[in-house]
């Protein structure tokens, strides 16, 4: 054995890769044939050197090595018993009774753990009622009642196999449980108290013993969660957050989706931070979420990491479907959070949309040139926001970034960054030769630019604009103010512009008169 | 993780201290008490929902206040404590292991806040002597047993109210300190900065709490989502050895949702501690620039009005994953990872919990490694199902467990039996039962063959020609023919030639039943 030690310790020296022999506990074995006296005495362990232990076992053939190597086994893998009691089985011969089994199950000891410790283990424990020369636990079957799916305090989760594993009884069981129900486990205590302590349950064909905590929990009488912070916010988006949590689920990649260089989780983190970059957690924040209907399937779209060409028009094809509603002057769907009588007026309503759909284009606007085509539909669609109307009390739409300090405080910065941002723009605007304000104007002369182009998206645009336009003529008479202007297009609310003051009464707007008329 | 207050209150508490400038007489008792109420104020500040017991003791112990929340009983039971005879840390000890043991089983972690003088009492019952023959008890005395290590995870820490520079504190220290090395699970000993005062003692008390009772405050992110929080219980650190290397993490400040699973796949997995995750007011006030200072005055204002309404990015997820049954997996540390999931009590007070997971890349055996699971925007192919019909969990190991599939075990006599009588039915039911009659029958043989029980073949031959004998006159004229030559088979020259299965006779009766079945 020595020799052994010093050929394995060379080896280890020449190839560092292997794991070096720290010790080395021999057993050995000595069995007779039954009905035989050995000659052998056992002899129990002693240490020989430092890392060398022997011990010596005698034992009958057959059965009774069986039951000296299940003894040893539970020994060097820490193993425990536990003995399932009064497990209902059919009779083969006679199916209409029932009778109660028993079956031995061996685990980690792990398992056992806090059953051990505590006192309760009074009167649990009993002799193997297998003939192991060990000691079981008994744990009372509880007939499985209902398949609601919860999820237990476990202790701790461990492997078993039945003791004779495919006895009659010990097969019915574990048939029972890959089937794929769930077994509770009763501790049957003398007080009568009724405790359960552990879970036998089959996951992807194996089974395992779940201890479920019953010591006192530290969270009992919790708060609830609606007495904290954001508790008292009634009208978060839980339903789209399900959605959202729904398209970030998890899988198990493919073989060929692994790769050397990213592992597939890196991919999911990417991906749930594409999916929130821009997504207003409560319903009063948010109105282009709120007109789904109107603005479909823009949101859906531009969180993709690709777009097709295909996907760009349908996009631009929602923002021009808003230009129209907009045009129509068509209420949005806003819901005014406890404000009594008017919210925000409409061109208002307007202005924030629009803001907060450029916001959630913009987020997206460096993953592709294609959602960047997105983005520039919208800057050409959307109208310019009036300088002059800078008044505080109007809410700019939020960005829910989240990464701000607080809602507030965000609230300002974003406001901030907003106005930067389109004069920015507009700088740019002005730069470019191509676009001069008002941006109306601008995206009617593209159009016009592009109906003259012959690809088969610019003309479909093409249509529509003019579908929009020959609806919008049928449903009133010309508003005046467009017959003088230039470029076919009036700008509304130009008063907005002189008078900076919100009166509290809702204005009849030029083109609300005309109807009137 | 509950606490018990271990008071000192034998004769020796009584003695006064000189303290300058101070009319009043103070008693070292008085001190212990202004020191365990600060320690309080500082707990109903920062661990509102810690449990905490006061145990007060000197010959005998005795358990003043159960396990509460309600700090102010504890005051209260303070200002009535009354003075005993001679100090017995064992005993205390003792009780507090019995006291622990009962409430929160073994598996709690807990902490031990011995208060005490720097006497260590006399004769039999004293410390010196525990300390010199704790080792050596007679084990078969459970009473006698030295109550440390205690048999739950636990901080022992010895608050000494005493000058460090007292002769009996000199030399009481060394003993204190090992009893702490007894316990080996941590734990400190804490001495007065200064000669003893009202406010040396509180010094001392605040240490304790600080470094012990420190709350985990971090960040909940999910994507661009960000939620500062609070975890009750304060996370552990994790410190153990593994079968290979000794592993040692802590939870870092910034817990990372890495995407969803359902619960139902989830399935009750092995939890190393729960957390009630709790959102904080977002202030982060003195990082912000001037400019928004005026702002942020309101803003602070408001929320300490009504923090409850701004939204909470916890209370949006908790809604979600209570709705759609779901966990988020979170990603705690490098390779740790937690689950996030709606929790009720018994009180239907919902609130979110964090279950921290065994360290590792595979803390859930039946989800696979953790790096490998992909966001399901990654598949060509639905993993969840076109309809969610279907859950790409759990993952099924390679091979299959010997009680999955029907091996022959025959350690014991009825094992066998089973196995023969097997047979012996379906031989009497033929010729229906022709297929299984064989099946079993190889299977049978199989098993001898491996096992060398070769007398079993002819056993079995003589005990099929004994149920051709046996037939009834009713019996189909086949059964007679296919026992009589199974029986010869297993007789015959190629029985023991394992690759030679005995396969049924052609006979004219099974083309007849074949045409009429």
């Amino acid at each position: 054995m020595h020799l052994l030690f010093d050929i394995h310790s060379q080896v280890f020296s020449l190839f560092f890769s292997l794991l070096p022999v720290n010790f080395c506990d021999l057993i050995l074995i000595h069995i007779t044939p039954v009905g035989e006296e050995s000659i052998i005495t056992a002899k129990s362990n002693r240490q020989i050197s430092p890392q060398l232990s022997s011990e010596v076992h005698v034992t009958q053939s057959g059965r009774f090595l069986y039951n000296k190597l299940m003894q040893l086994v539970q020994q060097h893998y820490s193993l425990s018993s536990t003995t399932v009691t009064g497990i209902p089985m059919k009779e083969e011969q006679n199916a209409s009774s029932s009778a109660n089994y028993d079956v031995e199950l061996l685990h980690s000891s792990l398992a056992h753990d806090d059953l051990m410790k505590s006192a309760h283990a009074d009167g649990l424990v009993i002799p193997s009622k297998e003939g192991l020369p060990t000691e079981t636990v008994t744990l009372k079957w509880c007939t499985p009642k209902s398949n609601v799916v919860e999820l237990h305090y476990c202790t701790s989760v461990c492997r078993i196999t039945p003791v004779d594993v495919n006895s009659r009884p010990s097969s019915c069981l574990t048939n029972f449980l890959l089937s794929g129900r769930a077994v509770m486990l009763e501790q049957p205590r003398k007080s009568g108290n009724k405790v359960i302590s552990h879970m036998l349950a089959s996951h992807g064909g194996e089974i395992f013993i779940h201890s479920i905590n019953t010591a006192r929990s530290l969270l009992e009488d919790p708060p609830s969660i609606s007495e904290g912070c954001g508790g008292r916010v009634t009208d978060y988006r839980i339903n789209d957050f399900g959605e959202f949590m729904k398209e970030s689920r998890l899988a198990p990649a493919l073989s060929s989706m692994i790769t050397e260089n990213s592992q597939p989780i890196k991919r999911a983190q990417v991906h749930l931070e594409r999916m929130s970059r821009y997504w207003p957690m409560v319903i009063g924040e948010t109105i282009i979420f709120n007109m789904a209907s109107h603005v479909d399937p823009l949101p859906n779209m531009i969180i993709k990491d690709k777009l097709d060409d295909d996907d760009v028009l349908e996009c631009k094809k929602a923002i021009y479907h808003v230009v129209g509603m907009e045009n129509r002057n068509e209420p949005l769907p806003i819901t005014s959070l406890g404000s009594r009588g008017k919210g925000p007026k409409r061109d208002e309503q307007y202005r924030q949309m629009w803001s907060e759909l450029e916001s959630l284009i913009r987020a997206h606007s460096e993953t592709s040139p294609q959602h960047k085509a997105v983005l520039d539909c919208l800057l050409e669609c959307k109208k310019p926001s009036p300088e002059d109307s800078k008044s505080p009390k109007k809410i700019p739409a939020k960005e829910e970034k989240m990464d701000m300090d607080s809602d507030q405080e965000k609230t300002w910065k974003e406001l901030e960054r907003y106005e930067k941002m389109t004069e920015r723009e507009k700088q740019d605007m002005n730069k470019s030769d191509v676009a001069p304000p008002p941006p109306k104007r601008q995206k009617i002369a593209q159009d016009e630019q592009l109906t003259r182009n012959t690809t088969g998206s610019q003309s479909l645009l093409a249509m529509w604009t003019n579908k929009i336009k020959s609806v919008h003529s049928k449903r009133h008479i010309e508003f005046a103010g467009r017959l003088e202007s230039e470029g076919n297009v009036a700008e509304l609310y130009q008063n907005l512009k002189k008078d900076d003051i919100p009166s509290a009464t809702p204005e009849i707007t030029p083109l609300q008169k005309k109807k009137l008329n | 993780m509950p606490t018990v207050i271990v008071l000192d209150v034998s004769l020796s508490m009584c003695r006064p201290v000189p303290v300058p400038d101070s009319t009043e007489e103070f008693q070292r008792k008085n001190l212990a008490i202004h020191g365990i109420n600060s320690f309080l104020d500082y707990m109903s500040l920062h661990c509102k929902l810690e449990f905490t017991s006061l145990i007060v003791f000197s010959y005998l112990w005795e358990q003043l206040v159960t396990f509460t929340r309600d700090f102010d009983s504890i005051k209260s039971a303070l200002n009535k404590v009354e003075t005993y005879n001679k100090t017995c840390i064992e005993a205390a000890l003792t009780g507090v292991s019995s006291i622990i043991t009962d409430e929160w089983n073994s598996v709690t972690p807990s902490q031990v806040i011995l208060i005490t003088d720097g006497s260590v009492g006399y004769g039999q019952k004293s410390l010196k002597h525990s300390l010199e023959t704790w080792d050596q008890r007679d084990p078969t005395v459970i009473e006698d047993k030295f109550p440390l290590p205690f048999r739950f995870p636990s901080n022992l820490h010895v608050v000494v109210v005493g000058n460090p520079n007292d002769a009996d504190v000199k030399t009481a220290i060394p003993l204190y300190e090992k009893l702490i090395e007894i316990n080996g699970q941590g734990g400190e000993l804490f001495l007065p900065d200064s000669n003893l005062s009202l406010k040396s003692v509180q010094t001392m008390f605040m240490r304790l709490a600080e470094k012990y009772y420190k709350p985990y405050t971090g960040a909940l992110k999910c994507g661009h989502f960000k939620c500062p929080i609070q975890l009750f219980p304060p996370p552990e650190k994790y410190d153990n050895l593994h079968e290979f290397d000794h592993i040692k993490k802590e939870v870092s400040s910034s817990l990372e949702v890495m995407g969803f699973i359902e619960i139902g796949d989830a399935a009750s997995p092995q939890t190393l501690s729960r957390h009630l995750v709790l959102p904080l007011p977002s202030k982060d006030s003195k990082v912000s620039s001037d400019s928004s200072e005026k702002k942020e005055k309101e803003e602070e204002d408001e929320t300490s009005v009504d923090e409850g309404k701004t939204p909470a990015f916890t209370v949006l997820l908790h809604g979600s994953l209570k709705v759609e049954g779901m966990v988020a997996l979170t990603k705690l540390a490098e390779d740790w990872y937690g689950i996030l999931y709606s929790w009720a009590d018994s009180k239907k007070k919902s609130n979110l919990m964090l279950s921290i997971l065994q360290p590792g890349p595979e803390p859930i055996s039946w989800l696979g490694n953790i790096h490998n699971l992909a966001p399901i925007s990654d598949f060509i192919e639905p993993p969840y199902g076109e309809d969610d019909n279907k859950t790409p969990f759990p993952i099924r190991p390679q091979d299959k467990r010997s009680y999955a599939q029907s091996c022959v075990v025959w350690i014991k006599p009825m094992g066998l039996q089973t196995d023969i009588q097997k047979v012996l039915r379906h031989a009497r039911k033929l010729p229906d039962k022709l297929q299984q009659f064989y099946k079993e029958l190889n299977r049978l043989r199989r098993a001898a063959l491996s096992f060398g029980f070769h007398e079993l073949l002819g056993a079995m031959a003589t005990m099929l020609e004994r149920e051709c004998r046996m037939l009834p006159g009713t019996a189909h004229p086949d059964a007679t023919l296919q026992l009589t030559h199974a029986a010869n088979a297993l007789r015959g020259d190629k029985a023991t030639d394992i690759d030679q299965p005995v396969s049924p006779l052609i006979t004219n009766f099974q083309q007849q039943s074949q045409e009429n079945p």
